[in-house]
């Protein structure tokens, strides 16, 4: 094989031009593979991998936003059923007192229109009992007048029986 | 099985610089593969991928950047990314060109046209000569050139020449190891194919499955050396940046 000529003396000398050709063709490769394929790849990955990282962060950050914003919920839950019972307490107790004022407010004005009553009733029976009397006094006047017819004057029978009727009623 | 090469000289200022045409050749379609394939599987980039070429790609470049990271800190090894990928790359494309077919032509040379660029031991030498000057130029940049210089007197000073002579056995074991798989190779599957057409109906049929067999086996070797030559440049790289050696 001529190719092993390491040392060679022969009439076939080394193939410096291939080595050239190679070390050309190598770095034009390595270039154009850089800026083609490689820089373009290389920005992608590290893009995922910048993606990748900020995307775990950003999890991190909203468990963190989650974990308060519930403990805040349920604090404000807590508090809201605070707030409700108070708030359902305080209606009862007022609803109470309110129920109670009512209660004794028609109380008092109930036996306050019967007293009124009972009292009207009083005057008006006495009222009448006047009217009856007179009335009485007034009958009998006629009764006797009819009975005694002009034995007296009108003046001295109108005395008369007024005086019975004050010993009838002082009786 | 002796086969022709094609070459050219040309004159350069008196100096006579050869050039094997079929390795020429074969180094521009190999980066031509290489750039082209790599170029349309990386067409439709998303940071969501959508398809396999992407995938595959990406797949490449994380495992370069593990066999880098397995050697040296990221933030040494970082800027040594791209070339290791494109290494690998060209190396594997390289190795796997002369398998499929070979061109032969038909003249009184046999002047062999398609083969493995990594089949010529110049290939080999000048992309392994190439890693070596890398490392010594990253690391006196990295450590310093007394420290650089320094480190071929450890641990004792007598180990000098031996340590001297040692850059230029890495330059050696690393180009030959990569063109003696490939070569073997090439020359396996040339001699299992002129079985094939000039060994009558039995040849014919007995070199089918070998041939078959060894086209399998020699796209593992191909994998496998281009992965050994990225990792060993690797390694020699790491030994000069780091003072531990």
């Amino acid at each position: 094989m001529e190719f092993l000529i390491l040392g060679n003396t022969g009439d076939v000398g080394v193939a410096i031009g291939s080595s050239v050709v190679l070390l050309v063709s190598f770095l034009i490769l390595l270039g154009a593979l850089s800026y083609f394929v490689w820089k373009p790849l290389k920005k992608v990955m590290d893009d995922r991998e910048n993606l990748i990282h900020s995307e775990i962060d950003d999890a991190e950050q909203r468990r963190i936003e989650a974990q308060r914003l519930q403990e805040e919920n349920e604090a404000l839950v807590k508090q809201t059923q605070a707030d409700i019972s108070a708030i359902m307490e305080d209606a009862k107790n007022q609803a109470t007192k309110e129920q109670e004022a009512i209660v004794h407010d028609a109380n008092t004005r109930a036996n306050q229109l019967m007293a009124n009553a009972k009292a009207d009733v009083e005057r008006e029976k006495e009222k009448a009992i006047l009217e009856i009397n007179d009335q009485v006094a007034e009958l009998s006047i006629l009764i006797a007048e009819k009975m005694i017819s002009k034995e007296m004057d009108h003046k001295d029978q109108q005395k008369l029986v007024q005086q019975y009727l004050q010993e009838a009623g002082d009786k | 099985m002796e086969h022709g090469t094609p070459t050219i000289t040309i004159d350069f200022f008196g100096l006579p610089i050869m050039f094997d045409l079929s390795t020429s050749l074969m180094i521009v379609i190999t980066c031509l593969v290489v750039f082209f394939v790599l170029f349309f599987m990386t067409r439709k980039l998303a940071v969501r991928p959508t398809g396999k070429p992407q995938v595959l790609v990406e797949a490449l470049v994380n495992f370069v950047k593990g066999m880098i990271s397995s050697n040296m800190a990221w933030k040494q090894g970082g800027k040594f990314h791209f070339m290791a990928i494109t290494l690998i790359a060209f190396i594997f494309v390289a190795n796997i060109i002369g398998i499929p077919f070979t061109i032969i032509l038909p003249d009184a040379d046999h002047t062999l046209w398609w083969k493995s660029p990594t089949a010529d031991p110049t290939v080999t030498l000048t992309l392994a000569g190439l890693m070596i000057v890398l490392t010594h130029y990253y690391g006196v940049q990295a450590r310093g050139l007394g420290t650089y210089v320094k480190s071929y007197f450890q641990p004792m000073w007598f180990m000098a020449p031996i340590k001297f002579i040692e850059e230029f056995t890495y330059n050696l074991t690393l180009g030959l190891r990569l063109y003696g798989n490939i070569y073997a190779g090439e020359i396996l599957l040339l001699l299992l194919v002129s079985l094939i057409t000039t060994g009558g109906v039995l040849g014919a049929v007995g070199g089918f499955i070998p041939l078959m067999v060894w086209q399998g086996f020699k796209l593992f070797i191909s994998a496998i050396q281009a992965f050994i030559f990225v990792m060993l440049a690797m390694v020699y790289l790491s030994h000069k940046l780091s003072d531990d050696h």
